[in-house]
């Protein structure tokens, strides 16, 4: 036999190699599309997750930016509202990139069920928009929204005032302009919301009703807004620090707020990102033994080619060629699965409560109100593309060492095995 | 075939021997196995027992947040909340759980309602009377102070309170206030403290959590004596709920315990999720290990027909073949457990007992590292050998099966032709 | 010098005395005004005012009308609001006893709470004042005393029967806040400044002023008006 110098053959021979040994070559790419499917589908996961934290930890409260009069922050006091703020929220709205604006109106109580006055935290918010997913009051059954005078109780305050569906509480306050403000309003309903504060002390009504509570005419405390994606919360922050109308006001993204949830996500992903290594690890591993098993398994073939003369550099050559072919196909099969797995979480979400069991502390139903407990995954091509990339040059690398230890072998001693 | 004894014991030592030296021989093929399932084994174990700390590290912060594993309080304070109840005996409880061996800390505290005054300021807070000595054992937050110090016994009139509070009245160490409160009978009363300590936790709204003073000195404002909860620190937080029921049956009738997952049941969600996520993983992480070693073993198998069809034609049953590589992976997972507990283990142990440091040491935020543990440390018992050899053995014996039941269908002739 | 300064100087204990007993009566009723300026609004109360002993009081405003009606009950440690708009009597929280009394800079304790300047402080006369002019006086809280102020500088008017001015400084000796006592004249059988301004440090634009329009001193007053179906009532 005689072999010519070139790529072309190699291909050839490398691809006939595959298909000659169905098994191994089933086996190798078997070991390597599960590599591919397994680090797509965890990254895609995490970052799903990843995702879910993040919405969970900055809203619906806190929201991505938030808006205040200066030094309301510090001491919250009432008079310390943004005025016209229809106008200027519908200028936040045309701001690209911005996805809800919310706005809320704060005030400490004196609520009474009959002569005992209770201390509580008066909320005004705009009830239709915070119903919607993402809002304080996700969830919230359609009879159970407020109408005119009525408002919603935190379960903590109902349980310890004694509250009931139905009773009116008088409310006493102090409105903007100093005065005393003073209502009564019908619970419509007790609810119980992620937000503890809420739910320990506080009072819910809607937002109009509530600056009339409070003597004010459009005006708010909050602004809370909520942007498409993470990404671009820096963005819409710049583009509304210029926006000439909100120049007196303190315009703060999430993390400048709460820095200290900032640091908590950061950990939450170092976390993760120690899962994804160790993930990485294993799958790695699991390629490289295989091929790494499969060429030294093949020394007597190997022994073969050399005593007839074949170079040792175009073995390893040969090899690698071989081993690419795999790791394409493997990869190719590992990827298509890996996607179409992660684009069913993708649209149905992968429901948490369900893997978790029918107990009471998966099932997250608060009464009055539902959560939805589903990670969506977020597929990235960065995720693939390294997978990819990794997967084939471990299973290239993982055969040359073998092959390179073999080739240096003389061909008696190599076919003896 | 006959089973009996003697003969059995002679074929088998036939085939072990043939196994093992089988190996030795092939020392590459066995050192490629024992490394491909040794790494496996060993990240999932690693895994595993990261996954244990991460869990653990989690309840600790909410225990340690104030919460505690489990909480001694009055039967009535699970519907009311109310910081006047008080538990009846507590002192007696209380030296009974502290003599208890699954107890670290057990630590009472009562609460009042009150309002601190410095020149025209106030601020609102809920008083919290300690015991000095067990309560920084208990609440992480009071562990490192800002400036100044913690409360001591002997301490009379002395308060430790959270920045934004000393923030907001504008005062500092040694600076007193007029501390009022409404006491058992409706009136108000007043006394002046002495601030000795400031505590920073970087964030306002824990920040004004804090607001410390002797168990005695509430008891003097309040003019209610006795205490209003027992918070208990466990060895093993996963024995929550057992040592719940347990000191349940010993307690005062008026009394009852809950545990921090009853206390603060989204912590608990959050916690489960997370067992959940780290489960899942660990499974799939195994999941990936054993396929990796599988499609390895396989390959080796198929290497080997030629060998193991020559075994065949010489006169080797089948099912000696079938034990032959059977025995051959019990050996080898021998070796792939003794292995991964020498890689695995003094990895699992460095993170138990050092841990990761999961939030960098520069960062400006240190106070969170008085609100959450900054090293996440893993876990490592018992359990780690037992996992060990499982893994290893149902990684190499289940890997062997369908190599094995493929080794046993060759025919000799067939297969010696082929090569 | 000095001898001459202290033959016009009036005796430290007449002074306290003085200080004391400035407003206090076994009871007394009256019309008082309050004016509380914030940097962006001001607003005027008037108020009809009932106090017995030291435990009982009883305030009602009469404008402007978008409050009249509005009343406080204080009894021993009850406070109650009743608030006309909605008929409805709302007892304040003993926690909310601190707070600023209807949203105003004066606290709760401020108005019915029982000073007793001799008992709480040591007292002594600086010497003259001349802008304002009277005396400068000093007060130091003494020792184990529980209080906000740990000093009040006082000028009282010339023959020290009256204050003029009071500074309020705070435990780490700040000053935080001051009031002032003018337009003395003589109401209900008593010679009393009838306006007094109090300015918070903390708040540089704020300005709260108390009046008094008439006031009766040590008149009869029945239990019966410290009652919450008096305060429903009017």
């Amino acid at each position: 036999m005689r072999f010519f110098p070139g790529w072309q053959t190699d291909i050839s021979m490398g691809w006939r190699n595959v298909g000659r040994n169905p098994t191994r070559t089933i086996l190798a790419c078997f070991a390597i599309a599960i590599a591919q499917v397994t680090l797509i589908w965890i990254n895609s996961f995490m970052n799903g997750d990843e995702a879910k934290i993040f919405e969970t930890l900055t809203g619906p409260i806190l929201g991505h930016i938030q808006i205040h009069a200066p030094e309301y922050r510090e001491d919250e006091a009432i008079e310390r509202d943004i005025p016209n703020a229809t106008a200027l929220a519908n200028g936040i709205a045309e701001v690209p990139r911005v996805r809800v604006v919310s706005m809320r109106v704060y005030a400490p109580v004196l609520a009474a069920l009959k002569e005992m006055g209770h201390v509580a935290k008066l909320t005004g918010m705009s009830i239709a928009t915070e119903r919607k997913p993402g809002g304080v009051l996700e969830g919230l059954a359609p009879d159970l929204v407020p109408m005119g005078p009525e408002i919603l109780v935190g379960k903590g305050l109902a349980a310890d005032m004694g509250v009931h569906l139905g009773d009116t509480l008088a409310l006493m306050g102090q409105a903007v302009d100093g005065s005393i403000a003073s209502g009564l309003y019908r619970v419509k309903a007790i609810i119980e919301t992620p937000v503890d504060q809420i739910n320990q002390a506080g009072i819910i009504m809607d937002l109009p009703i509530s600056q009339d509570f409070l003597g004010m005419v459009d005006q708010v405390h909050e602004m809370v807004i909520r942007t498409d994606n993470r990404q671009y919360i820096p963005g819409v922050l710049s583009s509304l620090r210029n926006l000439p109308d909100l120049k007196p006001y303190e315009i703060l993204s999430w993390d400048q707020i709460v820095p200290n949830m900032a640091m908590l996500l950061q950990m939450a992903g170092k976390i993760n990102y120690l899962i994804l290594v160790l993930v990485f690890l294993t799958t790695i591993a699991g390629v490289a033994n295989t091929m790494m098993m499969a060429t030294f398994e093949r020394v007597h073939e190997f022994g073969m080619l050399l005593a007839l003369g074949c170079n040792p550099s175009r073995l390893i050559r040969l090899l690698a060629i071989e081993s690419l072919m795999l790791g394409i196909i493997g990869v190719a099969i590992g990827t298509s699965i890996g996607i179409a797995f992660t684009m069913y979480g993708v649209r149905n979400g992968i429901d948490l409560s369900a893997l978790g069991g029918t107990s009471q502390g998966s099932n997250l139903t608060f009464e009055g109100m539902s959560l939805s407990m589903k990670i969506f995954p977020i597929l990235k091509f960065k995720d693939v593309a390294g997978g990819v990339g990794a997967v084939c040059v471990t299973s290239v690398l993982a055969s040359l060492w073998p092959a390179h230890k073999i080739s240096r072998l003389e061909p008696v001693e190599a076919m003896r095995t | 075939m006959t089973f009996d004894g003697s003969r059995l014991i002679e074929r088998l030592s036939v085939t072990t021997r043939y196994a093992v030296r089988n190996l030795t021989r092939n020392y590459r093929r066995t050192l490629l196995s024992v490394a491909g399932i040794t790494i496996g084994c060993s990240i999932a174990l690693i895994n595993i027992g990261m996954a244990k700390g991460k869990t653990e590290m989690y309840i600790r912060n909410v225990a340690e947040g104030g919460i505690g594993h489990v909480r001694v309080v009055p039967g009535n304070w699970p519907v009311s909340h109310d910081p006047g109840l008080r538990l009846y005996e507590w002192q007696k409880t209380l030296d009974k759980l502290r003599e208890d061996t699954g107890v670290v800390v057990a630590t009472p505290r009562v609460r009042i309602q009150g309002m601190l005054a410095v020149g025209t300021r106030v601020s609102g807070v809920m008083i919290t009377g300690v015991d000095p000595v067990a309560e920084p054992k208990a609440l992480r937050y009071v562990r490192t102070l800002e400036s100044g110090r913690y409360l001591k016994p002997e301490d009379s009139r002395a308060m430790v309170i959270g920045k934004s509070i000393a923030e907001r009245l504008r005062i500092g160490i040694g600076d007193a206030v007029v501390v009022t409160v409404v006491d058992h009978t409706g009136a108000a009363k007043s006394d002046m403290f002495d601030i000795i300590g400031i505590v920073n936790l970087g964030s306002r709204q824990l920040d004004s959590l804090i607001c410390q003073v002797t168990l005695w000195d509430v008891d003097e404002l309040s003019g209610s004596p006795g205490v209003g909860e027992i918070a208990v620190i466990l060895k093993n937080p996963g024995d929550a709920d057992r040592f719940r029921d347990r000191i349940k049956a010993w307690l005062p009738s008026g009394d009852t315990a809950l545990t921090w997952a009853q206390i603060t049941p989204q912590s608990e969600v959050a916690v489960r999720i997370n067992y959940l996520f780290s489960q899942i993983f660990t499974l799939i992480l195994i999941l990936v290990a054993l396929l990796g070693v599988a499609s390895s073993q396989l390959t080796a198998v198929l290497e080997r027909k030629r060998e193991l069809a020559m075994l065949s034609a010489l006169g080797m049953g089948r099912i000696a073949i079938f034990r032959l590589v059977f025995s051959e992976a019990l050996t080898l997972g021998t070796i792939s457990w003794l292995a991964t507990v020498a890689l695995a283990g003094p990895i699992t142990y460095y993170f138990a007992r050092v841990g990761i440091r999961i939030l960098d040491a520069g960062q400006s935020m240190s106070a969170l590292g008085t609100v959450v543990d900054p090293i996440m440390h893993g876990d490592f018992g018992i359990w780690f050998f037992v996992y060990a050899a499982i893994l290893s053995y149902l990684a190499t014996v289940v890997a062997s099966i369908y190599p094995a039941w493929y080794a046993v269908r060759l025919e000799p002739a067939e297969t010696l032709r082929m090569s | 010098m000095a001898n001459a300064l202290a033959a016009d100087m009036p005796r430290v204990e007449d002074v306290i005395h003085n200080l004391d007993d400035l407003y206090r009566t076994s009871a007394s009723t009256g019309h008082v005004e309050l004016i509380a300026k914030t940097e962006t609004q001001t607003r005027h109360l008037k108020m009809r005012v009932w106090s017995k002993g030291k435990d009982k009081s009883l305030i009602i405003i009469d404008e402007p009308a978008r409050e009249a009606g509005t009343a406080t009950l204080k009894v021993g440690n009850n406070l109650w609001n009743y608030l006309p708009k909605i008929s409805r009597t709302i007892r304040i929280p003993p926690s909310m006893m601190l707070s600023s009394w209807m949203g105003t800079d004066f606290t709760n304790d401020d108005l019915v709470k029982d000073t007793s300047y001799e008992r709480d402080f040591d007292t002594r006369i600086v010497g003259r004042s001349n802008d304002p002019t009277g005396w400068t006086g000093v007060m130091e809280v003494k020792p184990g005393v529980v209080g906000r102020w740990q000093k009040i500088e006082w000028v009282v008017n010339e023959e020290g029967t009256l204050p003029v001015v009071a500074r309020y400084y705070d435990r780490k000796g700040r000053l935080a806040r001051t009031m002032r006592f003018t337009e003395v004249k003589m109401m209900g059988g008593r010679k009393i400044p009838t306006r007094m301004l109090l300015e918070t440090v903390d708040q540089p634009g704020h300005l709260t002023e108390l009046r008094y329009l008439d006031m009766k001193f040590d008149v009869k007053l029945s239990d019966n008006l410290f009652s919450l179906s008096q305060l429903e009532s009017q």
